[in-house]
């Protein structure tokens, strides 16, 4: 067997028998579907619930999308103005890590009063919560200049522009991935946090509301088909992450080089 | 202890360095360089040579104009150059604002320093895009290849070369902009010696063909013999020339003047030198040898 068939063949063994003993055990132990429904009745209901779990489903992804749009257009921006100046990032930093270090279930009923539209109130609390790592990531790479090709571009008299774009932000590509990657993970926590406080309140129709809903009404195998989704959700961005970092790093960086057969 | 020494050997040419007084110590207070007062001549091939630490790189990034002296002057083409004058050279504010950017000046690394997000091409032709020079530049840069022989490697990537090769591409990048002045800081010192030799040689070929002014340094008092018309043996702590040797030997060298006996002599005698200034500097330990 080849190390790539590998690869793929060993994790899907490992989640094929725990969804058997999963079945197998619920439905040994007549354990009732209200507490620990089968997969099979999960599966069932994700069908079922289609319509409602996938409208819901593409609320969630548009939040978290959004979030990490903004999050990418404005980390990238606030790195690129901190690394124009030491003292710009010493009189900044602190407050870019206030916004990470501040749980976003405690600031976001104050958003969700101060931001009218609902939808922009959850993308403004997802943003917040995945835009430090674009941040802290894109400022350390944006430093990272080789010394040695720092002192060569000085040696050609290139202007800070050119050392930006021909230096800086090349040789930054690998730790905004890094920082990406986190990311993208995480606008898809702020927005199912976001929405569970929003949830509360009455709005918003997304996932995580699905989840609070089939919570309180005892509806176990749609909270489970919610959260499978979610789950899903996740994987997914960080597959589109990496394969986005891989096209553009395989060429020369490290990370991205074909391990050794 | 502060000795000034000035040299004036090769007086045929044109002065290309002139430095007076040059001396650097770092913030720390660690003196790098006494004073040093030296003149490197229109086709010179003119080698720093001393132990680790004696300050021979910090010499050559200052006549780069990378870092500045913190007394005295460095100057390029002193004389045909009045906007350059040795007092504006030493200016630590130009230094620092990078302004230090001379035309006809080429650097080669110690490391290839090459960009790994970019092909062999794109990092040859560096220099030019950054000047914003589009005239010629694709003669430009298949002239610069075809000098190192890359030709055929244009588009690889610097991972996929051997270190001699990328070697050969930092030589490239530094001859695209056709200098008058290339500066090699220890450029082969990570090379086997069998890809050193070679790239001496090719080295040598290159600085005879293309009329080229060379500083080099190296602590290899092998290649200083093989490459130079003139060899500055530095004394470490802090760095000082503390004697020069020309050796007049024909260029091109080949392989057979490495096996000579004059080459053999030539070594002697530099290692000798290198010695007795080790002995007379302030600290002695290399004499234990």
């Amino acid at each position: 067997m080849t190390r790539r068939a590998t690869r793929w063949l060993a994790p899907a063994a490992v989640g094929a028998g725990v969804l058997l003993s999963w079945q197998g055990l619920v439905t040994a132990f007549d354990v009732p579907f209200y507490l620990v429904p089968a997969p099979s009745l999960v599966a069932k209901t994700l069908v079922q619930d289609a319509p409602l779990l996938f409208s819901a489903l593409l609320v969630t992804l548009q939040i978290t999308a959004l979030a990490l749009l903004l999050s990418v257009v404005f980390g990238v921006a606030v790195a690129l103005v901190f690394v124009q100046s030491r003292v710009i990032e010493m009189s900044l930093f602190p407050y870019a890590v206030l916004l990470q270090v501040t749980p976003i279930v405690a600031i976001a009923p104050l958003i969700i009063i101060w931001v009218k539209n609902p939808l922009a109130a959850l993308v403004v609390c997802a943003t917040i919560v995945a835009i430090f790592p674009i941040i802290s990531n894109t400022t350390l790479g944006l430093r990272s200049v080789d010394p040695g090709l720092a002192d060569l571009f000085r040696l050609y008299g290139a202007g800070r522009w050119q050392t930006l774009l021909r230096l800086r932000i090349p040789s930054a590509l690998p730790y905004f991935f890094a920082g990406l990657r986190v990311s993208g993970g995480l606008a898809l926590i702020g927005a199912v946090v976001a929405e569970f406080v929003a949830g509360t309140g009455g709005t918003s129709s997304g996932l995580a509301y699905q989840i609070l809903q089939a919570g309180l009404q005892l509806n176990i195998p749609r909270l489970f088909a919610a959260l499978l989704l979610i789950t899903l959700t996740g994987v997914a961005i960080f597959a589109l992450v990496s394969i986005a970092a891989h096209l553009v790093l395989r060429r020369w960086h490290e990370s991205e080089l074909a391990p050794e057969p | 202890m502060t000795r000034e020494l000035s040299y004036r050997l090769s007086q045929s040419g044109r002065c290309v360095v002139e430095m007076r007084g040059a001396s650097k110590t770092y913030p720390n207070g660690v003196r790098a360089l006494d004073p040093i007062s030296l003149q490197v001549r229109e086709g010179d091939f003119a080698t720093l040579l001393g132990p680790s630490g004696c300050g021979k790189s910090t010499l050559l990034r200052m006549t780069g104009g990378l870092t500045s002296p913190t007394a005295g002057s460095v100057a390029l083409w002193p004389e045909s150059n009045a906007s350059e004058q040795p007092a504006q050279r030493s200016d630590v504010t130009r230094a620092a604002r990078g302004d230090g950017h001379s035309p006809g000046l080429a650097f080669v690394f110690q490391h290839p320093t090459l960009m790994p997000w970019a092909s062999v091409e794109r990092n040859v032709r560096l220099p030019l895009d950054v000047s914003g020079d589009e005239h010629g530049v694709a003669a430009k840069l298949d002239a610069a290849l075809n000098l190192v022989a890359l030709h055929d490697f244009a588009r690889v990537y610097p991972r996929e070369l051997s270190g001699g090769m990328q070697m050969r591409v930092s030589i490239a990048r530094a001859l695209v902009t056709e200098p008058r002045l290339l500066l090699m800081d220890e450029p082969f010192g990570a090379l086997d010696e069998i890809t050193r030799n070679r790239l001496d040689r090719e080295i040598s070929e290159l600085w005879a063909k293309r009329a080229l002014t060379v500083m080099f340094v190296t602590h290899s008092i092998y290649e200083a013999v093989f490459l130079s018309t003139r060899v500055l043996v530095m004394s470490a702590r802090p760095g000082r020339i503390a004697a020069e040797l020309e050796i007049a030997e024909p260029h091109p060298r080949t392989d057979a003047f490495r096996t000579s006996e004059r080459f053999a002599r030539l070594c002697q005698r530099l290692s000798a030198m290198l010695v007795e200034a080790s002995e007379d500097s302030v600290d002695a330990r290399v004499r234990s040898r």
